[in-house]
């Protein structure tokens, strides 16, 4: 393979500039990060190290193997909402090794509002299954929550994607043989009992509780007064009731006996997908800060961070004269091979069907595809919509839909309009996707959108027989800008599970070789597409 | 006797030391800088204790931490080592008043021996012959000149505190003095902490040749014969012997008495070194004391049968030494090569990194001070050493021998040595001749140079290896396990956001 | 097989051709050796080479082997083919042209300017994007076409050069 040639040039001011704001840009999320982590405000650890429990961080610690990564998912849900009272949305989930086999790990936080679940917390939970089911992952439950937080039972109660839809999903992969196995270390009150219920497998602690209705409720109900740990203690369920299957005297056995459970599950014979001896790129990754412009509506050549990403900065590039907007090419990271598509500009006909060509290409050959989403969307113009634009579009969107070879997308710029479509965005099943810090994901950009909604509020008031200043133009104007500002950036996103979270340009290459490694767990069935319009 | 001793160094002394300690029953706390975290050292104490970031003055030179270090393990006293701390009276002072024993001699003497130029005045007095030079500290330029006159050039700068070659300049003519007094300078304050530098008369093709003394707290003085230094780089020993073969036996008495002389006069306790230069009409002239144990101590250790840093623990603990005089013996002869990482070719550049491989000698006669282990990190922040290679037998021919096949069993891969560099000299003709002086690296230059002659070897190894390796993932039915081990266990210990 | 070493900045080409229990061996197509009792451990690589045995401790690390032969420290390269694209393709075009339609915004050099292969010969903004054209080779600016200000179509030519 050729070695990418780097024009970067690290001594001029733009790429000191550059660096500087990711800088700031990666200062930010690693002290914002750091906020989330502690989980629950103080006193709530306070209470809960009193009651001889762990903090879900380092159960985690003991769950998985020593010295290993765990792969944190979107570690910054429901940043800025709720007065940040749902720090990571009371939830930890991520792909971690136990046993040296790949699972995932979704685990309450206590010291978060009882780790209850807000609307965050669920669409994470369901995510973490999503990712379980998609990538064949055994799941690994640490049961300590509360159930549905109540002040919000509207957006967590009974849709189809809210809390029921966590038992539907365990009862979906048991039956698909992926793993369900539970450690109840805490609470595990009303609905949230089904979760060790529908589990193949139950530590259960001592001091820990299961049961559908609690001693306040059973006395209104029935009038029967019993104490929790008669009502659904660990020696109940263990004895009794056979809700559970392992009895741990403390949280340490009982994550013990997690793993001890996960080294007796057969293992699947992994995809294999070959691998090299991983080298390092061979331009220094750092320089990814200085690269990406601190502003993005500058142009940028893709190749030069794909240069600082893949396995000695080589890349096979495909069709390297052809719809140069959109580079495509074959590389390695961290000895796996991709296909890599990364943005270069807009899309037009040309790019959009070497894209659709190049997706395919991987999909037969079986090799992860890895997009690099900067991308502000298709070409518009009389000119482009002749020539068939929408249709050329088409064949990328159709393409991406139906590989069906692992995914993934990281956004390291823009993200707009259709061409997040196009580049595999959230709603084309990336197997993980992630958002570079300073990213921008809206429906399109914030001037734009202004222009527009600027200009039809101005014609509806014409038509009203208003005419409007300049200034008074630009008061209707500032605060669409304002919104779309705030609306668009990687926190906002990450908030809301739009992404499975924000990363330092630096840990890409080590969440791709983690995410590849894991999503061989699923094997990758051959290819087929649909019609595509021609 | 102590209960427990603070080793105030690193590396492979820290670990000689060490091992003395629990010979003798004494526990020991070692003590690390950030980087030196996973050094070997370390793994040979009982406790340790960290001391600051990796650069020395915040560390291994860092007074302060290293007393509160002691205080807090509650050991009785500290071993310096070499280098760093050892000869550092302020520190020695430092140790007194904290009421911890310092095992070298006290700050009076240390004050004495350590300032060269008042230990030249001592040793004067004693009509122990001396290199003409100055006979007091000044930063006079105008007084440098004209001593430089007097002693004739060309002369050479030294630094008052210092040893081992730091701080050195040889000065050839007028025109070079002012500058190579302020190189000298600076070089001194930065290894020594103090920048006075003397000047005196260089002494052209010389040998160095050192006494080794042991002198108690009740005035029983001993010596125990000399140490040949004269291979050095850059004013840095490489290459010692003993006994030397330069010297006859009246000689070598009547400098070793001469040496004790000197010892005695600073009154100075404990084990010192007493430097000689020999010039080629084997006249000696008293160069320096060094009041600490030496890098080459082994040779001796080698050929007398006395452990040396026992010996130091004993009498800094107030023992008598019970040797006397003409119970010491030379016997057989001892070399010590020092292994450094550096490259030899390119001006032995310090070459820090990771050792790869390691495989150490061993068998009769051989001895390895060692300070590494494979996979171990060098750090660029101190001294290059690695290690000691000493070998004994019976006479200079054999050890010659021994040491020459002991360095082609040494194998260091992945980072820059001397290995191969110190095996040329060892075979040099000249070596074995014994015939050589401080010179001799200067003078033999190209002849040291590496000829590569098994290239072709190792071309062919290479191929060999890269054919096997090609093999086995061809024969292996799935390609995908040549990489045998998960990217979950490469990365080791890893999250979002861990790096930089 | 064929392998090729850098050594001290010199390439050493190796061909080792297997011939029963031998292996014959050319070196930098001169000399020859003959190499039997051939014994490849992981640090430890052993045989004989015309009937004289060596024993070699050798790491291999990526690209690099390091190898100690009788105390004397080998280290060789392996030489991949791994050279850029612009080595191999030096000339692409002499002019520089807008991909899309859009607007000139800058055109940052004049004409005889000496320019690098990357350097940002105009910028073109379109679709919410600054796009920068970057020169395709090194080479001097010729002639230039557009203006700063002016609506470009697609594939117009801003830049030429010599």
């Amino acid at each position: 393979m050729y070695k990418i040639e780097s024009k970067i040039n690290t001594n001029s001011q733009s790429f000191k500039e550059n660096t500087k704001s990711m800088e700031e840009a990666v200062k930010t999320l690693k002290e914002r990060l750091k906020l989330v982590k502690k989980g629950g405000p103080d006193y709530m650890h306070e209470k809960h190290k009193k009651r001889g429990k762990l903090f879900v961080r380092d159960r985690l610690r003991l769950l998985l193997d020593p010295d290993t990564p765990f792969l944190e998912l979107s570690s910054l849900a429901a940043w800025d909402m709720y007065e940040n009272q749902h720090p990571s949305a009371a939830i930890i989930t991520g792909i971690g090794v136990v046993k040296n086999r790949e699972v995932i790990v979704i685990a309450h936080d206590a010291t978060v509002k009882g780790g209850t679940y807000v609307p965050e917390t669920i669409k994470k939970h369901l995510r973490a299954q999503e990712i379980a089911l998609e990538n064949k992952l055994p799941c690994i439950y640490l049961v300590d929550s509360g159930g549905i937080f109540l002040p919000l039972q509207v957006g967590t109660f009974p849709d189809k994607e809210h809390f029921g839809r966590i038992f539907y999903n365990q009862a979906r992969m048991s039956a698909e043989n992926i793993p369900q196995i539970s450690v109840v270390v805490g609470f595990c009150t009303a609905g949230g009992a089904y979760q060790p219920a529908m589990s193949d497998e139950v530590v259960m602690v001592k001091g820990a509780t299961i049961y559908i209705g609690g001693p306040p409720l059973v006395k209104a109900a029935i009038g029967e007064v019993v104490t929790e740990e008669e009502l659904g203690g660990a020696d109940v369920h263990c004895r009794i009731s056979g809700v559970a299957d392992h009895y741990a005297e403390n949280d340490e056995q009982a994550l013990e006996i997690a793993r001890n459970i996960v080294e007796n599950i057969t293992s699947p014979q992994k995809h294999p997908l070959e691998r090299f001896q991983p080298e390092e790129p061979a331009y220094d990754p750092k320089e990814l800060y200085g690269i990406i412009p601190k502003n993005l509506t500058k142009s940028f050549d893709i190749r030069e961070v794909i240069a600082r990403i893949v396995d000695g900065s080589e890349f096979h590039e495909f069709k390297e004269l052809y719809g140069q907007t959109l580079i495509c090419g074959f590389a390695r990271i961290m000895g796996y091979p991709v296909g890599i598509l990364g943005n270069n500009g807009v899309l037009f006909s040309e790019s959009s069907q070497k894209g659709a060509h190049f997706v395919s290409l991987c999909s037969v050959r079986k090799i992860p595809l890895l997009f690099l989403q900067n991308i502000t969307g298709f070409i518009v113009g009389k000119r482009y919509e002749h020539q068939g634009i929408a249709k050329d579009g088409a064949k990328l969107v159709h393409a991406v839909a139906n590989a069906q070879v692992p995914k993934f997308t990281i956004i390291i710029g823009g993200s707009y309009g259709a061409g997040n479509y196009g580049m595999c965005g959230r709603a084309y099943d990336p197997r993980l996707l992630w958002m570079w810090p300073t990213a921008k994901i809206c429906v399109m950009g914030g001037e734009q959108a202004a222009g527009v909604l600027t200009d039809v509020k101005v014609r509806a008031l014409t038509r009203q027989g208003k005419k409007l200043s300049e200034e008074e133009i630009e008061e209707i104007r500032r605060p669409i800008l304002k919104k779309y500002k705030n609306e668009s950036s990687a926190y906002f996103s990450t908030a809301r599970l739009w992404d499975d979270g924000i990363i330092d340009p630096l840990d890409t290459r080590n969440i791709l070789v983690l995410a590849i490694s894991m999503s061989l767990n699923a094997p990758i069935p051959d290819h087929k597409f649909g019609v595509f319009r021609m | 006797m102590f209960k427990k001793i603070l080793i105030a160094n690193r590396g492979e002394i820290a670990i000689r030391i060490s091992k003395a300690c629990k010979e003798l029953g004494i526990s020991t706390v070692g003590v690390y800088s950030t980087i030196d975290k996973p050094s070997l050292h370390l793994r040979y104490m009982d406790d340790i204790v960290w001391i600051g970031d990796s650069p020395p003055l915040s560390s291994y030179l860092n007074i302060q931490a290293i007393l509160e270090a002691a205080k807090k393990t509650k050991a009785e006293a500290i071993h310096p080592g070499y280098g760093f701390l050892a000869e550092n009276e302020k520190f020695a002072k430092a140790c007194e008043d904290a009421g911890i024993i310092f095992i070298g001699p006290d700050s009076k003497a240390l004050s004495l021996v350590g300032d060269k130029v008042a230990s030249r005045n001592t040793v004067k007095k004693l009509g122990v012959p001396i290199i003409p030079g100055m006979a007091m500290i000044t930063k006079d330029l105008k007084k440098f000149k004209h001593a430089a006159k007097d002693v004739g050039y060309p002369v050479i700068i030294k630094a008052s505190m210092g040893g081992g070659g730091k701080g050195m300049r040889v000065v050839y003519n007028e025109n070079e003095l002012e500058k190579s007094i302020a190189a000298g300078q600076r070089e001194a304050l930065s290894a020594f902490g103090d920048e006075s530098v003397y000047l005196e008369k260089y002494i052209e093709q010389p040998r160095h040749i050192e006494f080794q003394v042991l002198r108690d707290n009740f005035g029983n003085c001993i010596h125990l014969f000399e140490r040949e230094c004269s291979i050095q780089r850059r004013h840095q020993k490489i290459i010692e012997e003993t006994p030397s073969p330069a010297l006859d036996n009246n000689m070598r008495m009547k400098m070793g008495e001469e040496a004790k002389k000197v010892i005695e006069a600073s009154d100075y306790t404990t084990a010192g070194t007493v430097e000689f230069l020999l010039d080629k009409n084997k006249k000696f002239y008293f160069l320096e004391v060094n009041a600490r144990i030496q890098v080459e101590h082994p040779i001796t250790e080698m050929v007398t049968g006395v452990d040396l840093v026992r010996q130091q623990i004993l009498i800094a603990a107030g023992e008598k030494i019970t040797l006397k005089q003409d119970q010491i013996k030379q016997n057989g002869h001892a070399i010590e090569t020092r292994i450094y990482a550096e490259d030899p070719d390119n001006n032995f550049v310090p070459s820090p990194g990771k050792i790869l491989f390691l495989s150490e000698p061993n068998g009769p006669g051989i001895r390895v001070d060692s300070g590494i282990y494979q996979g171990c990190d060098i750090p660029p922040h101190y001294d290059p050493i690695l290690s000691k290679l000493i070998v004994w037998s019976e006479n200079r021919n054999m050890s010659i021998i021994r040491i020459s096949e002991a360095l082609k069993e040494y194998i260091i891969l992945g980072i820059k040595n001397n290995i191969g560099y110190l095996k040329r000299i060892i075979n040099s003709k000249d070596f074995a001749k014994g015939n050589y002086d401080t010179h001799f690296i200067d003078e033999h230059e190209e002849k040291l140079f590496p000829k590569q002659e098994k290239l072709d070897i190792a071309l062919i190894a290479g191929a060999l290896s890269k054919q096997a390796g090609y093999t086995k993932s061809e024969s292996d039915f799935q390609k995908a396990s040549t990489m045998k081990s998960t990217p979950w266990q490469e990365l080791g210990k890893w999250e979002i956001c861990s790096l930089s | 097989m064929n392998y090729k070493f850098n050594f001290l900045e010199k390439t050493h080409k190796i061909n080792l051709e297997k011939a029963d229990d031998l292996f014959k061996v050319i070196i930098n197509d001169k000399q020859k050796y003959n190499i039997s009792d051939v014994e490849v451990e992981s640090n430890l690589i052993s045989f004989k080479a015309d009937d004289k045995l060596y024993n070699i401790y050798c790491f291999s690390d990526k690209d690099k082997m390091y190898l100690s032969i009788d105390g004397e420290n080998y280290v060789l390269e392996l030489e991949k083919d791994k050279t850029t694209k612009s080595k191999t393709k030096q000339q692409k075009g002499n002019s520089v042209f807008s991909p899309m339609p859009g607007l000139l915004v800058k055109i940052p050099v004049s004409v005889g300017d000496k320019v690098k292969s990357g350097t940002t010969l105009a910028i073109v903004e379109a679709m919410k994007m600054q796009n920068e054209l970057p020169s395709p080779r090194d080479g001097i600016v010729k002639k230039i076409i557009g203006k700063e200000g002016e609506q470009v179509d697609a594939l117009q030519v801003i830049v030429e050069l010599e």
